[in-house]
């Protein structure tokens, strides 16, 4: 199977569990306590470097 | 080695000795031993879960897998380990953190009954102590490669320096020596990767001069049989790495000492952003090793780190990356060390050997000691096949525990029977899939299969608990 197939699999992986802890963790706190944004960074970072290389 | 490169070392050795006696003289009762009294904040935990993943052997190995295999390495850090911290820092943790559970065997014990627990115990308790001394014994040959130390002049400085806080502080000396081990690790490794990056003259000098194969993150059976993109995201990203980021007590038991449920949470999500950096400090340089090397295609993939060291750092450099392979070694030796004294008195000690929970500081303090002495005699024993062998033995328990563990949480319906019908059929289903030579990342992700329907089988056919539900 092509490596492209894990990508896209992949992607949609990062996506899904992106939109499970945004509604798992709701607005617990504010500002930079607000693990929304952490994990957001965290997900977008990881699908650039995926679709980069 | 240059005089300026020991007093180097010798000044991280006496910071993490001084930290580590500062706050043994803070332990007052047996939940301050092993949980640090709930106090940590979340950026320590972050940075000693991340430490304790690193050890010695995995910043030469991981950087000779970078030189052999490329950035696919990184794979080990990125779906290896950001997925599951997402998913352990939002689920998990903050269950575990809220019931207040020192060991995880304990909270499988509370769903699965006592012999889940006691099995699951005893094997952690045996790896843990085996791993201090295969750590050890495989440190120290490279030490005396690198740095021309004597063997045991090396196993007996760690174990000694490692003895004294970590069995007089516990958990609290334990993350916060890991803090200053884990800073002088990043600066070390990023340091060689900065100073490598511009003698190569650039990053687009280094994307033209290496293959292109090694620049790509996901690769075929075909292109690469060590890193097929197949058992990558699915036995690594599903089963291997969740396994261990939930189920692996050196993991858990950080978390379970922080200060609220949030710094517990953050910890994880902070720490899956310091793994998101470690390729740099490791992939990298092992990336830089085919363009600075001469004579590169010959080399050891293991021989690369240090022949980066030696070739891009001046004198006092190489002693804070000197330093960070003895940081990367202590930090795993204390945390493997501190989590079986913690599973033998919480999950051996008091429940099977009806131990008074009046002595849980006393008896952690000799358990923790007991573990390094283990480690110590077992380490020549256990040198190539037999840990091999003792490592599949427990590859054989991941899957299983990990179906456990996401049950236990998961499916109110998972009852005793479940429990011992999906660790039965896992690890039988791992031991055939082994016995095939089947590639490791796709046993993992069979033998979870195999003990998911043995959980989902074995708990709808228990009537009785199903009623008493």
């Amino acid at each position: 199977m092509s490596p492209l197939v894990g990508t896209v699999l992949l992607s949609c992986g990062y996506i899904a569990l992106l939109l499970w802890a945004l509604r798992t963790e709701g607005r617990a706190r504010s500002g930079w306590r607000d693990l929304r944004w952490w994990i957001t960074a965290l997900v977008a970072i990881q699908l650039l470097l995926y679709w980069w290389f | 080695m240059h005089w300026i490169d020991t007093l180097v070392i010798a000044g991280y050795l006496a910071l993490t000795f001084g930290v580590g006696i500062y706050l043994t003289m803070r332990v007052k009762t047996s939940e301050d031993f092993f949980l640090a009294g709930r106090r940590l904040p979340f950026w320590a935990i972050a940075m000693s879960l991340v430490v304790s993943d690193i050890g010695a052997l995995e910043m030469i190995g991981g950087t000779g897998g970078a030189f052999r295999h490329g950035i696919a390495q990184a794979n080990y850090e990125w779906i290896g380990c950001v997925p599951a911290m997402i998913v352990g820092g939002i689920l998990f943790i903050p269950l575990f953190w809220k019931l207040g559970i020192q060991s995880v065997p304990e909270f499988l014990g509370t769903r699965f009954g006592s012999l889940v627990r006691s099995i699951l115990a005893i094997v952690w308790v045996l790896f843990l102590g085996a791993a201090v001394g295969v750590f050890l014994q495989a440190a120290a040959t490279m030490f005396t490669s690198i740095l021309g130390w004597d063997r045991w002049f090396t196993i007996l400085l760690v174990t000694g320096l490692v003895s004294i806080y970590t069995v007089g502080g516990g958990l609290g000396a334990v993350v916060f020596t890991d803090v200053i081990q884990c800073a002088i690790l990043f600066i070390g490794g990023l340091l060689l990767a900065v100073l490598g990056l511009i003698e190569a003259g650039g990053l687009r000098a280094v994307t033209e001069a290496v293959p292109a194969q090694h620049l790509r993150l996901l690769l075929s059976a075909e292109e690469n049989p060590d890193f097929p993109w197949t058992g990558v995201l699915f036995g690594l990203g599903l089963v291997l790495s969740p396994a261990y980021w939930i189920g692996n007590q050196a993991i858990v038991q950080r978390t379970l000492g922080a200060a609220s449920e949030w710094d517990a949470k953050a910890s994880m999500v902070f720490g899956a952003i310091l793994k998101t950096i470690v390729p740099l400090a490791f992939v990298v340089p092992g990336i830089l090793g085919l363009v600075l090397i001469t004579g590169a295609e010959s080399m050891a993939p293991d021989e690369v780190y240090p022949q980066l060291i030696r070739q891009l750092l001046p004198v006092g450099l190489r002693g804070v990356l000197y330093a960070a392979f003895l940081a990367a070694l202590m930090s795993s030796v204390d945390s493997y060390a501190n989590s079986a004294a913690t599973i033998f008195t919480r999950d051996i000690y008091q429940p099977l050997l009806g131990g008074r929970p009046d002595r849980a500081l006393v008896v952690g303090r000799l358990a923790s000691l007991g573990t390094i002495a283990l480690g110590l005699a077992l380490g020549p024993l256990l040198e190539g096949d037999i840990y091999e062998t003792f490592q599949t033995l427990l590859s054989f328990f991941q899957g299983p525990t990990l179906d456990l563990l996401i049950a236990g949480v998961l499916w109110p319906r998972a009852n005793r029977t479940g429990g011992m019908s999906a660790l039965a059929l896992g690890i039988a289903t791992a031991i055939i899939a082994h016995w095939f030579d089947v590639h490791f990342l796709h046993v993992a992700l069979f033998s979870m299969i195999a003990a998911s329907i043995g959980m989902v089988g074995g708990s709808l056919a228990d009537s009785e608990s199903r009623r008493s539900q």
